[in-house]
């Protein structure tokens, strides 16, 4: 009896601990992906954290990235740390908050290899990892004089510093006062947006359009016929890298003839307008007969 | 074998009396559902006078279009007042109908964009069908006249933009009248049994296939400005419900 009094004792103490938990890392938008820029170096991104056990924290929180595909359970002495969320305020029962790293704390600028930020030309991918340590002592009277680590979900870095692939303008129909531009992207490019950049063959009045990569017609309107202009295209990824600027074309609006045009030229007399009297009564029919009709479907239901 | 087939025979017959108390006592009323009014969609050619427009010089619609017809759909909706000898009431359309052309430069080459005139013809008619013969002596074929009210909103654009041209702006709204004389073929007599069910199910009660043809004067009765007249065919479906 006595015995069985001192075990019961023991397993009330808090000594009886759960030994497992979750990690989560989550972008702003809930993503388990972010994109990092080329530069600037210190262009920051945060990441959302929550840990989810009733065990005991042993250990402060540690971020870490890693170069490769998978997290270890622990990190390497060597692997620099660029944020930690310390034991305490875990214990206080702060378990979701959000760090943030800069585009230089990536592995590719850190250590013995380390290249200078920004890098040119280089698509790196990285594993963001956290980890703490939960005691795992059954009888104890110290829950933490045996831990074990948990590490968190999957998160992926990818450092893009990669410009897309210059596109080409395809086309350039001259239009009444307008062009119209068909750029294309170059294939299997990671291009998000297409820029157009418009400028008077003199040098002067130079216009930028941009527009997603899923719209390649452009139409560039208020221009002046008779007028050379010179057109260059540049693509932009989804972190803002730009390309080389396509090779330039040319275009001059010039006047075309429509049938309005026509019907001016032959001294039509028609100066548009329908007035409000005209559609206000328009409009007035419509309501009018459509309640009628709906009113007697009404009756006869 | 032949206790078996009288047994049939008795059992044959003494189920008799009962079908024949059944067929007697079905009711004998009509299934037809109310008829009052109509729908109809139509199609057709739609050319508009407007290179009879007074003091035009010279024909830009002829010379834009090739003077061909725009193409026409219609929507009307009819209501029936009176339906006794033949059936009367007024109805309400709706239609839309473009054209596009090249544009065409200076020197007259053909321009990467595109001029395109179009309406959206509204009428209100008053209207007559002759159906007393189709259903009291079932001759297939209702004629039948429309007259009425007509606005015709209109827009011309050129490229994607509705044009604007020395302070005129390329769309607007045209007044007129029109008249209307058609002839609906009766489609129950092809299939009797699919119209009564067509109506037993879904109301209809019965269907035509018609055409029709339509003077049409839209020209803000006779002031100056844009024509949109015209005397064109429309052909389509109309269901009486």
């Amino acid at each position: 009896m006595r015995y069985l009094l001192i075990a019961l004792t023991f397993s009330a103490s808090a000594a009886l601990a759960q030994t497992t938990g979750t990690i989560t890392l989550a972008g702003p938008a809930n993503e388990t992906t972010l994109k990092v820029p080329r530069d600037p170096c210190n262009y920051t991104r945060t990441v959302n954290w929550t840990v989810n056990t009733t065990g005991v924290i042993c250990s402060d929180m540690e971020f870490w990235f890693v170069s490769g595909t998978s997290c270890p359970e622990t990190r390497a002495t060597e692997t620099p740390v660029f944020a930690t969320v310390s034991r305490s305020t875990l214990d206080t029962g702060t378990r979701t908050n959000s760090i943030t790293f800069e585009s230089q704390d990536l592995p590719a600028f850190k250590g013995t290899d380390a290249v200078t930020c920004p890098a040119d030309d280089r698509e790196d991918e990285y594993r963001l990892c956290a980890s703490l340590k939960l005691g795992t002592a059954v009888i104890s009277t110290d829950a933490c004089s045996t831990t074990s680590s948990q590490k968190a979900n999957e998160f992926k870095v990818f450092y893009d510093a990669k410009a897309p692939e210059p596109p080409t303008i395809e086309n350039v129909a001259q239009l009444d006062k307008a062009l119209s531009v068909r750029v294309t992207a170059a294939d299997d490019d990671d291009t998000s947006k297409v820029k157009l950049i418009v400028t008077r063959a003199d040098g002067t009045g130079t216009r930028e359009l941009s527009q997603s990569v899923d719209l390649p017609l452009f139409r560039v309107e208020n221009l002046e016929n008779g007028v050379e202009y010179k057109l260059t295209a540049t693509a932009l990824d989804a972190v803002n890298n730009e390309s080389a600027p396509s090779a330039e074309q040319t275009g001059t609006p010039v006047f075309t003839r429509g049938f309005f045009d026509r019907y001016v030229e032959a001294k039509g007399q028609e100066t548009g307008g329908c007035g409000a009297a005209a559609g206000g009564l328009a409009g007035g029919w419509v309501l009018a007969v459509l309640g009628f009709w709906l009113s007697s479907r009404r009756n006869r239901s | 074998m032949s206790r078996a087939v009288a047994l049939g025979i008795v059992a044959l017959l003494g189920a008799l009396p009962s079908q024949a108390l059944e067929i007697a006592q079905s009711p004998n009323v009509s299934v037809a559902s109310p008829r009052t009014g109509a729908l109809e969609f139509k199609l057709g050619g739609y050319k508009p006078l407007i290179d009879t427009e007074e003091g035009l010089e010279g024909t830009p619609y002829a010379d834009t279009f090739n003077n061909e017809s725009m193409l026409l759909f219609e929507f009307e909706m009819q209501r029936y007042f009176f339906q006794r000898f033949g059936s009367a009431g007024v109805g309400f359309s709706a239609g839309y109908a473009e054209k596009y052309s090249d544009s065409i430069t200076e020197s007259g080459e053909v321009a990467a964009e595109k001029t395109a005139l179009k309406v959206v013809p509204l009428k209100l008619n008053a209207l007559y069908k002759f159906d007393y013969a189709a259903f009291r002596w079932h001759i297939p074929l209702v004629p039948y006249g429309k007259l009425g009210l007509i606005y015709m909103p209109w827009w011309i654009n050129k490229g994607d933009n509705t044009q604007q041209l020395d302070g005129r702006t390329g769309k607007g709204g045209r007044w007129g009248y029109g008249l209307t004389l058609g002839a609906a073929f009766l489609l129950d007599v092809l299939e009797p049994r699919l119209a009564r069910d067509f109506d037993s199910d879904l109301g209809v009660n019965h269907s035509y296939f018609f055409a029709e043809w339509t003077y049409a004067e839209v020209n803000n009765f006779g002031s100056s400005g844009l024509v949109l007249s015209s005397r064109h065919w429309m052909f389509g479906l109309a269901l009486d419900y």
